[in-house]
């Protein structure tokens, strides 16, 4: 596996980072980069997945789901945030977009803009995120509609009654009705 | 017709009766069990009529010998032949298996009858012609060892002699008793089967002469010097002689020698006319037919033909002294058959070839025939001891009469054994070996000894038995004679006819139409040695008639001799005991083996499916949580191969 | 500057966390929602930090005041008592070690990798964002705009049918009912 080898590659990177141990070093690490950011998210991300996987009702699960679409969320805005430069253009990582056609491609469309006037940076990821909040919104909008339904049908929203799907715990609308006693 | 082609015949009627007989009985009008009789009859009359055209084609020309072969088995090298072969000897081999074989099959017509009847089976006529099938089967499988012209093709037709013995022998298998000495009979059989085939290998491995060219046919029966020469060449005298001692080693198997006579008198639960046949006058005959057809490979080892008498002398004293002991009639029959041929074997060993081959006929149809007089009486009074009998000379006295023929004969006292006694003794006398002389006179003695005690017990006397007499008056007298049935009385006849005739009149010219080794036995008459015989004999024949006819004085049992020779030696007991540690007890370990390791591999893959499903099944939970979980570990790994695939080539992955 | 945005960076970032974690381990689901509400908050003051105002605006009021509140309420009027496992080996014992497992298999590449250069953060105006908005990614945010529209008309619609059935029933009381309840 190619990953194998990126290791070998890597433990002789991780002695020449812990080489340097002066504090000075340290605390350089230690200010917020890129990569801090998206560690935050991941845990976030992995919390979001855990209490879906461990949620016994309905409403929890929502929860979880809202803890996955916000670290989506700051992961694009960090992403945005430390991956664009002066000059408009944006980059993942070093070296990714050599080739020059993307990157021609990308002063083209800045320089189109440049004619107005008015030069401006690229906070593109922020757009998305927003657009990404705006998506969680919708979800918990709608999952929580589908909770209300289930709710006035079946009486209760825990998971493992719920999911045998037996029509005794889920009445349909004629069953209401005839119980109803209209 | 042709000679061959007559041979051919002999080896195809009777398959061509077994194909007929398997005809289902629904298809004919006729009784089944007639037309089952018929078809065997037909062909072993037919067998018999042309084995006296052989004959006579070969008293013509006595030198002659007809030889044809097929090739059937090709595989580079090792080319096997299948043909027939006629000879002097297998022409009068032939002849003895023909005449035995019709006899038998008549006689087992109503006896066969009234064993199934007996014992109230529920299919008779589908057991009564398996009978028949198998006795053609075996027929068809000793004139295939007679003909056969190379000992692969001898050994094959050895193995279904076996089979067919076996098949014959436990034919009543529900029984237990007689399926376990069928059994029995045939295990032991099969180390002699063993043996031989072990044999077969070292004389084929050396039958490549010096210019490496294997000789075809491989080990011609026709042409024993070619490869028994070779092989003494290259071997050298001590493995050739092992390898001849295999050889001998199967003949004693199946010739029911020590130690290895145990099956022979287990094997007398089979019925009787099938004791007649194979341990009277076929399947016994065909271990001392093996060395008489390699005897020309046999006398390149001297050991070896010492060997043989010793062991043909000890059975015959032995065997001989246990049947004195027996009080089964059967048993002392099969015990006199492995004591002659024991002499039989002797008289190989010591060069009087002519006189075994001579013995061997004379016997086995006096032999036959003093079985089926034992059929008869089981028959009648329904019962194998003669502590029950005696006394049956006042109700039947042609059984006597034929008795007395048998007896008479196998002691070599008159008639028919006569001349072959006379031979082999002659040649003794006249080789000058003192000791195997004086222990076959001493045989003789023993022979007399045991077989008229047992006339005189089943004859003489009065009937102690439960069977009544008298009852066979109001039988009719057109079918039968002296109360036994017409089908039961004339084989048993025509038998005692041959066995009083036919030696006299085969024996003046017996040696120039044997004729095998091209040496001339000279016959030299030595008449003090025949009166001296004829004396003791005497003498012998009136001691039993005071002992066991008269009872005028009884004789003391020594309790352990007895029990020393009723045991047989213990050679049973150790023969029991092998069975059981090392038969028994290895097939427990193939058992386990299989049950454990073999089937555990099938198991294995089995049990593996199951398990694979059963972790696909814990997966399916009907928790959506856990389905949920599922799917994040397949997207995850999705995603990872997607990602180094994505990377792959660059300074971050490959 | 800097000392003062890491140590906010990491203060916020140990109460996203830690929110998260309470938030996992809440039986009551109220409390649940709370904690939630909590890390919105949290990732609001992040965003600040990112130089992404707007966002981080958006952020409080959509989320904090939407989601929120939304869940807070059905957590209300939805959960009565508090959900009991029935399952014996819950799922968090085989569920958590996998995802830790996940974590760390993207983990172990930070940290030998080391994290990288250290960029410095650019700070984005609320010019640049408007002209995004608006100019390049508009169609985007128009649609967004739809689809929530949609969805929230959907979920009216779902939601008066059984609200029509509940409105056309009366309240009675039997003999045998505990309390007066929607029949």
């Amino acid at each position: 596996m190619s990953g194998f080898k990126a290791m070998e590659n890597l433990f002789t990177n991780l002695n020449i980072n812990l080489q340097n141990t002066d504090p000075e070093a340290i605390l350089n690490l230690l200010q917020p980069g890129l990569c801090h950011y998206l560690i935050l998210g991941l845990i976030i991300f992995i919390i979001g997945i855990i209490i879906i996987i461990s949620s016994g009702n309905l409403i929890k699960t929502l929860i979880g789901l809202q803890f996955m679409l916000t670290s989506v969320c700051i992961n694009f805005v960090a992403a945005n945030t430390f991956l664009t430069n002066e000059n408009g253009q944006r980059g993942l990582l070093d070296g990714i977009l050599n080739n020059p056609a993307a990157q021609s491609a990308i002063a083209e469309s800045f320089s189109a803009q440049k004619s107005l006037n008015f030069t401006f940076l690229n906070p593109e990821g922020q757009a998305i995120g927003l657009i990404v909040t705006v998506f969680t919104v919708i979800n918990a909008a709608a999952f929580l509609g589908l909770i209300c339904a289930i709710f006035f049908k079946c009486k209760n929203i825990e998971i493992s009654p719920l999911s045998t799907l037996k029509s005794a715990d889920c009445p349909t609308d004629q069953d209401l009705e005839n119980e109803s006693g209209l | 017709m042709d000679i061959i082609q007559n041979l051919w015949m002999l080896l195809i009627l009777p398959l061509f009766a077994v194909l007929f007989i398997c005809v289902p009985s629904n298809f004919v009008s006729v009784p089944k069990r007639r037309i089952t009789l018929a078809l065997t009859l037909f062909a072993s009359g037919l067998s018999f009529l042309l084995t006296i055209c052989n004959i006579h084609r070969l008293i013509q020309a006595p030198g002659d010998v007809y030889e044809s072969n097929i090739l059937f088995l090709n595989i580079g090298a090792l080319k096997v032949h299948f043909g027939v072969f006629l000879d002097n000897l297998s022409a009068y081999m032939l002849l003895i298996l023909y005449i035995a074989a019709i006899c038998t099959q008549v006689f087992s017509y109503k006896y066969i009858q009234d064993t199934l009847e007996k014992n109230r089976e529920s299919s008779q006529d589908k057991c009564f012609d398996r009978f028949f099938i198998f006795l053609n089967l075996f027929v068809f499988s000793m004139a295939g060892l007679i003909l056969s012209t190379n000992l692969i093709q001898f050994y094959i037709f050895w193995g279904l002699l076996g089979y067919f013995g076996y098949l014959l022998t436990g034919f009543d298998y529900k029984n237990t008793d007689v399926a376990n000495s069928a059994r029995k009979s045939f295990l032991i059989g099969k180390i002699g089967d063993f043996a031989l085939f072990a044999a077969l290998i070292g004389f084929i491995s050396y039958a490549i002469n010096d210019n490496s060219e294997v000789l075809y046919p491989l080990l011609s029966l026709n042409d024993v010097n070619s490869w028994g020469f070779l092989a003494y060449a290259q071997l050298g005298a001590f493995f050739y002689a092992g390898i001849c001692l295999l050889l001998a080693i199967g003949a004693f198997v199946k010739s029911a020698q020590i130690p290895f006579q145990v099956w022979i008198s287990d094997a007398m639960d089979a019925p009787t006319p099938v004791n007649a046949l194979l341990h009277g006058a076929t399947m016994v005959t065909a271990g001392v037919y093996l060395l008489i057809r390699v005897y020309p490979a046999l006398i390149l080892s001297p050991f070896i033909l010492k060997v043989i008498s010793i062991v043909g002398i000890t059975t015959a004293l032995a065997c001989a002294a246990i049947a004195i002991t027996q009080n089964d009639i059967k048993k002392i029959l099969a015990f006199s058959t492995s004591s002659q041929l024991g002499l039989m074997f002797t008289a190989l060993g010591c060069g009087a070839y002519t006189g075994c081959i001579f013995c061997l006929g004379m016997h086995g149809i006096a032999k036959a025939l003093l079985f089926l007089i034992a059929g008869i009486i089981i028959n009648k009074t329904l019962t194998r001891n003669i502590k029950f009998l005696g006394g049956l000379r006042a109700f039947m006295p042609t059984l006597a009469i034929g008795w007395l023929l048998g007896a008479l004969s196998i002691s070599g006292i008159f008639f028919s054994g006569f001349y072959t006694k006379e031979m082999i003794l002659t040649h003794l006398y006249d080789t000058g070996q003192w000791v195997f002389l004086g222990l076959s006179v001493l045989v003789g003695i023993l022979t007399i000894l045991h077989l008229f005690r047992g006339y005189f017990l089943i004859f003489e006397g009065h009937y102690k038995g439960a069977y009544d007499f008298s009852a066979d008056e109001k039988l009719p007298k057109d079918r039968y004679y002296d109360g036994i049935n017409l089908f039961m009385f004339a084989p048993a006849c025509v038998l005692a006819f041959f066995t009083a005739f036919l030696g006299g009149f085969m024996a003046p010219d017996f040696q120039r139409y044997i004729y095998i080794l091209r040496q001339k036995f000279y016959l030299i008459r030595h008449p003090d040695l025949e009166i001296t015989i004829f004396v003791i004999s005497g003498i012998m024949i009136y001691l039993m008639w005071q002992i066991y006819g008269a009872k005028s004085f009884k004789i003391k049992r020594v309790r352990f001799i007895y029990r020393l020779f009723v045991l047989q030696f213990f050679i049973n007991r150790a023969f029991e005991i092998c069975y059981n540690v090392f038969i028994k007890g290895f097939s427990k370990v193939i058992k386990t083996i299989d049950k454990y390791v073999i089937e555990g591999v099938a198991v294995l893959f089995a049990q593996s499916a199951r398990f694979g499903s059963y972790l696909v099944l814990r997966l399916q939970t009907g928790n959506i949580n856990s389905y949920v979980l599922c799917s994040f570990i397949f997207v995850t790994l999705v995603l990872l191969c997607a990602v180094m695939i994505y990377f792959k080539g660059t300074q971050y992955g490959g | 500057m800097e000392t003062i945005n890491t140590v906010i960076f990491y203060i916020l970032s140990i109460l996203c966390v830690a929110s998260g974690v309470f938030c996992l381990f809440q039986k009551n689901t109220l409390n649940a929602a709370i904690s939630a509400m909590v890390l919105f908050f949290g990732i609001s003051g992040l965003y600040f930090l990112l130089s992404a105002p707007f966002l981080g605006a958006a952020q409080l009021f959509l989320a904090g005041g939407g989601i929120g509140v939304l869940m807070l309420f059905s957590a209300t009027l939805t959960c009565k008592e508090e959900t009991a496992k029935s399952s014996k080996i819950s799922l968090k014992t085989i569920g958590a070690p996998v995802v830790g497992a996940f974590f760390a298999i993207i983990i172990i590449p930070f940290i030998l990798y080391g994290f990288g250069g250290i960029k410095t953060p650019i700070t984005h105006t609320m010019q640049d964002f408007a002209a995004i908005l608006y100019k390049n990614n508009a169609l985007s945010f128009e649609l967004i705009g739809i689809l929530l529209f949609v969805v929230i008309t959907g979920v009216c619609a779902i939601l008066i049918n059984k609200v029509h059935k509940i409105k056309n029933t009366r309240l009675i009381k039997t003999p045998g009912n505990k309390d007066s309840e929607w029949v």
